[in-house]
């Protein structure tokens, strides 16, 4: 007697529905390529080996940036005034030859006294040092997301290897490295003043956060942000740091630089003397914050009016934040990495110049995001999340106006993405993506 | 195991979802979309770049008349390329509200001012003379001259890709080099 036929499998018409999604999901980050030790190492070392050989080029290529911190520790070592024009590019035809353009240094003291020790090196080999420095950073960034994110308890392996993705498939990454940007050392040292805050380490935590603060001013908004969370004793610290910082700074090299970086500043925000450098790079093409984008917009002669859309919108926006942080962190104190990331991007929107090597700091909330979708398994942020990471990432800066701001678009996205990725929270958030018994 | 699938309880399987075959329908159509939106967009920026270098242009027009009009002489630029340590740049920043020195395809503006310039076909003679290009997406300069007879000639309609890599010119506040303006077409 013949066996009856199995009926056949109609896949093409079977439906598929959100949970099958899920499923399938499940089953991919639950594979033995996402579980296996062995193959995490595997990926690891491969990435990092990319990531190396990608960067290595630049070893030998003239440094955009990096000239001006050479610059600015001889000039102090010099005795001479790094925030004068003139006497900076006399410095710079003297050192490095007429022929070489080297932008204004317009950063803290503090950062051309952390170089004095490199400027004694010939500026070929202070390339090569300050290059395998920031290739350190960027391992020591994804150690401190790492950390930070508590990737060690994901039960799938999945969201370290975005990570390490995230070194290779990462514009801006490699251009602070291409152009020997200090924005890398800036992250490290507050991922490390976090890692080390959430341990209850307060006084480390404020030391490393005061050292990035007096290399860029933004990660100030943390203090505020502390500030508003009655986090005195961490902000007594900051001050006491700053403030020891600072005298150390004028034991070992003199109070002149200080005011001289006081007064250069007091001519730039009274608008006394705008230099075209100024005026160029805070309307650049690829400045993608939003006091460009509006200057961008409003090309009009109306002075008053650039004026208040290019200073009041970011504001508006940053207390727009602080407060949704607030009351986020009002109702889930404990949600840390969140509050990071929305203060991480706000950085990037209200600084008056923002290039792609600075959004390496969106290493940080797309690490986070990821982890979450897959930890909660919210797979339906996927597809929205990859097409904004791709413009973040990767974007070709140029094109006329507005084709010019697609990455800061897609972060505006990205942000308004994570808001709604956090506030509305699934209803079973404690689904593991796999049980322990399998 | 992982877990298993939680939505399919209770569900009626023939009425939520979608099938493979829409869904690979679905995936066609986007592509497609996609294919045909493609060139869409890379007219769009290319057209929006010059759009935009060309605005820029125009202002530092504004600021070199300005300059001129106050000192009776164009600010001088011997060699044509800018960077920022020309003297030009901070002669016309008090007549700026915002000053690029790239064009929009990031490479630098040239600008010739004064007598005794040779460029695009022309001779400058007068201390008022200024001359401003952009070498479009290609960065080199075009084999082209003015033609006084036949100003017009100068005009280009941009058809292929090629064409955003002309020149173009503004001489004493008039664009005599430049995409055919949308009036015309």
């Amino acid at each position: 007697m013949r066996k009856p036929r199995p009926a056949p499998v109609r896949w093409l018409s079977r439906k598929i529905q959100a949970g099958d999604v899920v499923h399938a999901f499940d089953r991919i980050l639950c594979s033995p390529f996402f579980r296996n030790k062995a193959i995490l190492w595997s990926v690891i070392a491969g990435l990092s080996v990319i990531f190396v050989l990608q960067t290595i080029q630049y070893v030998w290529v003239w440094n955009t940036d990096s000239p001006s911190y050479y610059l600015a520790a001889r000039g102090i070592v010099r005795h001479i005034n790094i925030y004068d024009d003139q006497q900076f590019q006399r410095l710079a035809d003297d050192v490095l030859g007429k022929a070489r353009i080297v932008y204004p240094y317009i950063y803290w003291p503090f950062l051309a006294q952390l170089f004095t020790p490199f400027s004694v090196l010939p500026i070929r080999d202070f390339f090569v040092v300050f290059h395998i420095l920031n290739i350190l950073f960027a391992f020591l960034g994804l150690c401190l997301v790492y950390e930070l994110l508590s990737l060690k308890e994901s039960k799938t392996n999945f969201p370290i290897m975005f990570l390490f993705f995230l070194l290779v498939a990462n514009v801006p990454l490699i251009s602070a490295i291409e152009y020997g940007q200090i924005n890398l050392f800036v992250l490290d040292l507050i991922l490390l003043s976090l890692v080390l805050l959430k341990k209850n380490r307060v006084f480390l935590s404020s030391l490393f956060l005061c050292g990035a603060v007096l290399i860029k001013i933004y990660p100030v908004l943390f203090l505020f942000v502390f500030l508003f969370q009655k986090k005195y004793k961490y902000l007594k610290w900051t001050a006491l740091n700053g403030l020891g910082i600072f005298l150390l700074s004028i034991a070992l090299f003199g109070k002149t630089v200080w005011l001289e970086f006081v007064k250069s500043g007091l001519k730039i925000f009274s608008g006394t003397t705008q230099s075209p450098f100024t005026l160029h790079y805070i309307a650049h093409i690829n400045n993608n914050t939003l006091k460009s984008f509006f200057l961008q917009l409003v090309p009009s002669p109306s002075a008053a009016l650039e004026f208040a859309l290019s200073w009041l919108t970011p504001v508006l926006l940053v207390g727009f934040l602080l407060y949704l942080f607030l009351a986020k962190t009002s109702l889930a104190r404990d949600d840390f990495n969140f509050g990071t990331s929305i203060i991480l991007m706000a950085c990037l929107f209200i600084s008056p110049i923002t290039w792609s090597h600075h959004f390496v700091i969106m290493l940080f909330p797309l690490a986070y995001v990821m982890s979450r979708i897959v930890r909660e398994k919210r797979y339906g942020y996927l597809l929205p999340f990859g097409l904004l990471a791709a413009f973040i990432l990767y974007n070709p800066l140029y094109g006329g106006f507005p084709f010019n701001q697609l990455r800061l678009f897609a972060s505006l996205g990205f942000l308004l993405m994570l808001l709604h990725f956090g506030y509305k929270l699934p209803k079973d958030t404690d689904r593991s993506v796999c049980p322990e018994n399998q | 195991m992982c877990d298993g699938n939680p939505y399919k309880k209770g569900k009626n399987l023939q009425t939520h979802g979608f099938t493979i075959l829409e869904l690979l329908l679905f995936l066609c159509g986007t592509g497609i979309v996609l294919v045909l939106l493609v060139p869409v967009y890379q007219t769009a920026r290319e057209k929006a770049t010059q759009r935009s270098t060309m605005a820029d242009m125009a202002q530092w027009a504004r600021a070199i008349s300005a300059y001129t009009a106050d000192h009776g002489a164009a600010p001088s630029n011997p060699r044509g390329r800018l960077n920022f340590r020309k003297p030009i740049l901070k002669e016309l920043t008090p007549y700026l509200s915002t000053l690029r020195w790239s064009d929009w395809w990031g490479d630098v503006y040239w600008v010739w001012t004064g007598p005794g310039n040779d460029i695009y076909g022309f001779h400058t003679t007068d201390a008022k003379d200024y001359i401003i290009a952009s070498l479009g997406e290609d960065n080199a300069f075009e084999n082209w001259s003015y033609d006084p007879a036949h100003p017009e000639a100068g005009f280009y309609r941009p058809a292929e890709n090629k064409d955003y890599f002309k020149d173009i010119v503004l001489w004493n506040g008039q664009f005599i080099r430049r995409p055919e303006p949308e009036r015309n077409r």
